[in-house]
């Protein structure tokens, strides 16, 4: 086995009969690496990844769905949610679109903030 | 802002922009295949018959777009043909997107799947096919993606309701 640059990888000996099989591998959605947001299913060759089946969806609660029925204002509060590390720059790109939408004129003052925060 | 050039219809950006990569592109290609045209706040926007959207992907990819960044679908409900479905892809050597729409019908809504163009399509697809369901066609596994797969309807559809039973 060689890695990408060609340079041979120490093989590891293996017991006889150990390529047989592959093992299935559940990880998450309950793993703590996932916490609650993905399901990995593995099939594994010992330490080897042979193929992956991702599990999405967890966290989906259909906020596109529910900004159907909300005024541009009220969608703020909901992209802000999107995601817990970074809600400004979904808020931003939601902002965005409204205002090129709608050809708002943005004050100075404002597009500043928002290179500041987002 | 005002003052921003617009081109709405298809004579309109043909003639506004024919230098234009994509669009050259896909006239060379085939100038039927573009049923409507539109560029609007910087945004190009090409309609593409439904039945060419896989060929009119590779043409577009072949023309420098090499990034298919996102799709999505809109629910025209209840006009007809009822859905969209939209293609945002960038070229990183132009630094610009286009959009390629798709207008599809509602009894027995399918395209052809755009995955053997680009196989970063797969995950929108199926979200696509989950949420308004539209079927596409050529897809290597086409499953619910975000709802459970015994859920019955399409959320997104705008019949679907927002709040209460379905």
């Amino acid at each position: 086995m060689t890695d990408v640059a060609g340079t041979p990888i120490l093989e590891v000996p293996r017991a006889e009969g150990a390529h047989d099989q592959h093992m299935v591998l559940n990880m998450g959605p309950q793993h703590p690496a996932t916490h609650g947001v993905l399901r990995l299913v593995l099939e594994i060759d010992g330490e080897i990844v042979v193929r992956l089946y991702p599990e999405v969806g967890y966290l989906h609660t259909g906020i596109e769905k529910t900004c159907e029925a909300k005024f541009y204002q009220q969608v703020v509060p909901l992209t802000d949610r999107i995601n817990y590390l970074d809600p400004l720059s979904n808020n931003l790109c939601y902002c965005l679109a409204v205002e090129n939408l709608l050809e708002l004129p943005i004050p100075e003052k404002a597009v500043w903030l928002t290179v500041l925060l987002a | 802002m005002s003052e921003a050039i617009s081109y709405i219809g298809k004579a309109a950006v043909l003639e506004g922009l024919p230098e234009h990569p994509a669009v050259k592109a896909v006239l060379a290609w085939n100038p039927q295949a573009i049923t409507d045209a539109k560029f609007d706040r910087n945004e190009v926007t090409l309609t593409i018959a439904a039945e060419e959207i896989r060929a009119a992907a590779a043409t577009v990819k072949a023309a420098g777009y090499n990034f298919f960044e996102d799709m999505t679908a809109v629910d025209w409900f209840p006009s007809s043909p009822r859905f969209q479905l939209s293609y945002h892809i960038l070229s990183h050597s132009y630094k610009e997107r286009i959009r390629l729409r798709v207008l599809v019908e509602e009894a027995d809504p399918a395209v052809d799947s755009i995955v053997p163009v680009w196989p970063a399509a797969d995950y929108y697809e199926r979200e696509v096919f989950d949420l308004f369901g539209i079927r596409f066609d050529g897809h290597p596994n086409l499953r619910r993606i975000m709802m459970p797969d015994d859920w019955v309807g399409h959320p997104l559809r705008k019949d679907y309701p927002v709040e209460g039973y379905r």
